[in-house]
C-alpha cells in the first residue's frame, strides 16, 4: 500500500507582522498526508495548527500575515505558486475545510440551499436542476431529514450540530480528495460530537477522502487518526503513527498531554498540569521551545536545550521526535516526516481502548 | 428553464411559506413600533407625491371640452403639459417599483430558477428604462401651455373640464387684476398665495420633488462610491487601507457648504450640480462605516468557508460580506438622507438653491419673511413643517434600524 503522497508540506513558515515585531506562528513545519489517511495535528491554542491549515488553502489574511517560505505539493502542484484563479479551483473542489465554530461558519444572510448551490456552481458545471438534487442528496448524506425544506431556512433557523452538518455536506459537495477539519468538535457538546466524529470517519470512507484533522483533544486522536503530529510554538514536535504514539511517547511535550489527560477509575487528586504557559513568540527560547517547562529534562541535557534546538529527527521506522531526550537521537537522521500508515490495514496492536478522555 | 414537475418534493415543499431571511426579520422589527410605521408611513406619501405632483398640483385640467369653430374639441392639457424631467421622473419610479416588485416575487421562487430570473429580468428592467429615458429625452419636446382653462370655462368657451385636487400649477399666479398676492388661507387657495400671488400648498407638494430628489440621489452617489471604497480598504486593508483612508481624510477636508457656493458662483445655479457635489463629498462616511466592518467580517468563520470553498474575490465581497456589513451603513444613509435635504433648504433659503420659479421648502420659508418688513406666518409654517417632519422621519427611521439590526436582539 505505498504510494505517493496526496499533500506535502515542506518547511513552512508563515509569519505575522504585528506593530514592530514579527510572529512566526509557523515556523518550518514539514509533513505528508497520504490517501484515505487521517493525520490530526495536535496542540494547544497558539501552536500554530489552525495557521499550518489556513496556510495549505493560502488563506491566511495578508497583511498581517504572510507565507514565507516553504512548499505546499498536492497531487505535483505547489499550491504557493499557483496563480489565484488556479488555487480557486482547488479550494472547495480538491481541498475543502470546515470549521471549529458551526454557529459562525455559516452566512446568517443567505439560505441554506443558497450556501450549497454556490458551492456546487462553483466547482461543478451541471444544469440548476442537477445541483438542487446534489445539494438535497449531500444534506441526507450527513444525516440531515427532510432535506427539502432545510434548503430554504437560515443559519439561525437551525441548531449547532445540525449547523456543523450543513457544513460537512457544503464541503463535501465537490468530492474533495482532502478535507482539513479545524477543531470540527470544539464547540458542540459531547454528544454531539461524537455523531459528528462518527459521520466524519463515515463520509471519508464513501468519499475516499484523506482528513486533516486539527484538535487539541487526544480522545479524538486516538479514536480517530492514523497518523499523528504534535505541534509545540510553531513546530512539530512528535510525529509518529496513532499506536506507536500513544504506546510509545517521547517528547516530554506529548508525555505531559498524555498525563494531563484524566482517566476513568484513576486515584482521585489533582489533575496533572503542564505547568507554565506557552511561552509569546516574542520571548521564545533560542534553544528548545519547550524547555522552559519541561519536567523530564535533566541537568546534563539542560544546557544543550537552552542553547540548541532539536531539530525533528526519525528515531525510529514509525517516529520522528525533536527532543535530545529521544534515544538515538544523535545518530537520526533529520528526515521529513512521511508515513503511508493507515489503521485499516492492520490489526492494532494492543492499544488500550479506554485510551483518552472519552 | 427547469422542469418544475421533474422535481415533484421541491413543488411540494415550495407549497409552505418560505422561512424568513435576516432581512426580512430585520424589516419586521423595525416596522413594529408605531411611531416607525407612521414615519414610513409619511416618507412613503412624500416620495409618491413627489413623483406624482404633475397630475396632483396643476392648473390644466385632465380633461376638457373645448368650443371651437369646428364644433366640441376634446383635450387632454394636463398630459400635454407634462415635461421631459417629469417622464423621466415616471420611468425612474417605475423602474425602482418593477425592480422591488421582481424582487419580491421571485422570493417564493424555487433557488436556482431564483438567482437567474432576478438578474434577467432586472437587467431587462434597467435597460428597458434607460432606452425609454433616452427616447424621451431626445423626442419629446417640452409645451408651453399658458391658457387659463378656468378662464376658458368661466366664459363658456369649454365644458366638462375635470381639474386636479389643487387646481394650480407651483408657477401660476391669479389673472391680473385680482389682486391676490400674500393671500391668507381660504377655499380658494387652502394655504394662502405668496407674493407673487401663487398658491403655497401646490409649492410645498412640488417642493417634497426636489427635496426627495436631492436626497435620494445624492445618497445614491455617495452609497456607491462610500461601498466601493469602503469594501476595498477594509478587505485588502494594508496599503491599500493607509491610501483610501487618506483619501477619505482629504474629502472630509472639504467644506461641503463652501464648495457647492463656489460651484454655483462659477457655473450658476444646478440641482444636478448640487446633487453631484453632495454625492462626491459625502460618501467618506459609509465608506469608514463598512471598512470597518469588513475588517470584523473578513475574518469570520463564514466568510473564510466561503474563500475556502474557491468562491471568486467579486462573490466574497458583494455576495457574502456586504449584506452583512451593510447595516450600519444603511443606518447612516438615512441620516445622510435628512443631511441632504436640509442643505438643499439651506442653499435655497439662501438664495442659491434650485432656480426660480421651481418651489423648494428652503426657498419658501425665505420667501415668507422677504422683505423684511414683514412676515407672513402662513407661508412660513407649512414648509417649516413638512421639512421639519422629513428630517425628523429620516433620523427616526434611521434610529430604529439601527435596533432593528442589531445583531445581538436577533433570537
Amino acid at each position: 500500500m505505498s504510494d505517493e503522497p496526496l499533500l506535502t508540506v515542506r518547511n513552512l513558515q508563515t509569519h505575522f507582522w504585528a506593530g514592530d515585531g514579527v510572529i512566526p506562528a509557523v515556523d518550518g513545519v514539514s509533513f505528508s498526508i497520504f490517501h484515505r489517511q487521517t493525520l490530526a495535528i495536535v496542540g494547544e491554542s497558539g501552536c500554530g495548527k489552525s495557521v499550518t491549515a489556513m496556510s495549505i488553502l493560502r488563506l491566511i489574511p495578508s497583511p498581517p500575515g504572510k507565507i514565507v517560505a516553504g512548499e505546499v505539493f498536492f497531487k505535483s502542484q505547489n499550491l504557493l505558486a499557483m496563480s489565484e484563479k488556479a488555487i480557486r479551483r482547488i479550494r472547495g473542489g480538491q481541498i475543502a475545510m470546515i470549521f471549529q465554530e458551526p454557529m459562525t461558519s455559516l452566512n446568517p444572510v443567505m439560505s441554506i440551499g443558497d450556501q450549497i448551490l454556490e458551492a456546487i456552481f462553483l466547482h461543478q458545471n451541471v444544469s440548476p436542476a442537477a445541483a438542487v438534487d446534489i445539494a438535497v442528496q449531500s444534506l441526507r448524506d450527513v444525516g440531515i431529514a427532510d432535506a427539502q425544506r432545510r434548503l430554504y431556512e437560515y443559519p439561525h433557523q437551525i441548531s449547532g450540530g445540525m449547523k456543523q452538518r450543513v457544513m460537512i455536506a457544503m464541503a463535501l459537495v465537490c468530492k474533495p480528495r482532502l478535507l482539513i477539519a479545524d477543531e470540527p468538535t470544539t464547540a458542540l457538546d459531547v454528544t454531539i460530537q461524537a455523531q459528528i466524529l462518527e459521520l466524519l470517519a463515515a463520509v471519508k470512507r464513501q468519499n475516499d477522502m484523506a482528513v486533516l484533522l486539527i484538535t487539541h483533544d487526544l480522545g479524538i486522536v486516538a479514536e480517530n487518526a492514523d497518523v499523528v503530529a504534535i505541534m509545540y510554538a510553531g513546530r512539530i514536535v512528535e510525529f509518529a503513527d496513532v499506536y506507536e504514539l500513544f504506546a510509545n511517547p517521547i517528547h516530554p511535550y506529548t508525555r505531559g498531554l498524555m498525563a494531563c489527560v484524566p482517566r476513568l477509575g484513576a486515584p482521585h487528586g489533582r489533575l496533572t498540569t503542564i505547568p507554565g504557559t506557552v511561552p509569546s513568540p516574542a520571548s521564545w527560547p533560542k534553544g528548545c521551545r519547550f524547555e522552559p517547562r519541561c519536567a523530564l529534562c535533566t541537568d546534563d541535557v539542560r544546557q544543550r536545550c537552552r542553547d540548541h534546538m532539536p531539530q525533528l529527527r526519525q528515531i525510529n521506522d514509525r517516529h520522528w521526535a525533536a527532543t535530545f531526550l529521544a534515544p538515538g537521537f544523535d545518530s537520526a537522521a533529520a528526515t521529513a516526516p512521511t508515513l503511508p500508515f493507515r489503521r485499516a490495514d492492520q490489526t492494532p496492536p494492543g492499544v488500550p481502548s479506554t485510551q483518552g478522555a472519552l | 428553464m427547469t422542469n418544475l414537475t421533474a422535481m415533484p418534493e421541491l413543488s411540494a415543499s415550495a407549497a409552505l411559506p418560505p422561512p424568513r431571511g435576516y432581512w426580512a426579520v430585520a424589516m419586521r422589527k423595525l416596522l413594529r413600533p408605531l411611531l416607525v410605521k407612521l414615519c414610513v408611513l409619511y416618507i412613503a406619501a412624500v416620495l409618491v407625491i413627489s413623483v406624482l405632483v404633475p397630475f396632483i398640483a396643476t392648473g390644466k385640467p385632465y380633461i376638457i371640452s373645448l368650443h371651437t369653430a369646428h364644433g366640441l374639441v376634446t383635450r387632454y392639457p394636463l398630459f400635454a403639459d407634462l415635461t421631459t424631467r417629469d417622464y423621466l421622473t415616471f420611468l425612474t419610479a417605475g423602474m425602482l417599483i418593477a425592480l422591488a416588485a421582481i424582487w419580491r416575487l421571485t422570493a417564493r421562487v424555487d433557488l436556482l430558477r431564483r438567482r437567474k430570473l432576478r438578474w434577467v429580468s432586472a437587467l431587462t428592467c434597467i435597460s428597458a428604462t434607460v432606452i425609454a429615458g433616452v427616447l424621451v429625452a431626445s423626442l419629446h419636446h417640452n409645451q408651453f401651455d399658458g391658457t387659463n382653462y378656468r378662464h376658458l370655462m368661466k366664459s363658456g368657451r369649454a365644458t366638462g373640464a375635470i381639474f386636479a385636487p389643487i387646481p394650480w400649477g407651483y408657477a401660476q399666479m391669479e389673472p391680473l387684476g385680482r389682486q391676490a398676492v400674500n393671500e391668507m388661507p381660504s377655499w380658494r387657495h387652502w394655504l394662502g398665495t405668496d407674493r407673487s400671488g401663487r398658491d403655497v400648498l401646490s409649492r410645498m407638494l412640488w417642493a417634497s420633488r426636489v427635496a426627495m430628489g436631492i436626497g435620494f440621489v445624492s445618497q445614491f452617489i455617495a452609497l456607491s462610491l462610500g461601498i466601493i471604497v469602503g469594501a476595498l480598504m477594509g478587505y485588502f486593508s494594508g496599503v491599500c487601507d493607509i491610501l483610501g483612508m487618506r483619501i477619505v481624510e482629504m474629502v472630509e477636508a472639504i467644506p461641503t457648504f463652501f464648495l457647492i457656493l463656489t460651484f454655483i458662483a462659477v457655473f450658476g445655479r444646478s440641482t444636478l450640480m448640487i446633487m453631484i457635489i453632495l454625492g462626491v463629498t459625502g460618501w467618506t462616511g459609509y465608506a469608514r462605516f463598512l471598512r470597518a466592518e469588513f475588517l470584523r467580517i473578513r475574518q469570520l468563520d463564514y466568510i473564510v468557508a466561503a474563500r475556502a470553498s474557491g468562491a471568486p474575490l467579486h462573490s466574497v465581497l458583494f455576495r457574502h460580506m456586504l449584506p452583512n456589513g451593510l447595516t450600519p451603513v444603511l443606518v447612516s444613509a438615512s441620516f445622510g438622507l435628512a443631511g441632504a435635504v436640509t442643505i438643499e433648504s439651506s442653499l435655497s433659503y439662501l438664495g442659491i438653491g434650485v432656480r426660480p420659479p421651481t418651489p423648494s421648502w428652503g426657498g419658501m420659508l425665505n420667501a415668507a419673511g422677504n422683505p423684511a418688513t414683514v412676515f407672513h406666518w402662513f407661508q412660513a409654517l407649512p414648509p417649516g413643517f413638512v421639512l421639519f417632519l422629513t428630517v425628523l422621519a429620516f433620523n427616526l427611521v434611521g434610529e430604529a434600524l439601527r435596533d432593528a439590526i442589531d445583531p445581538r436582539s436577533f433570537s
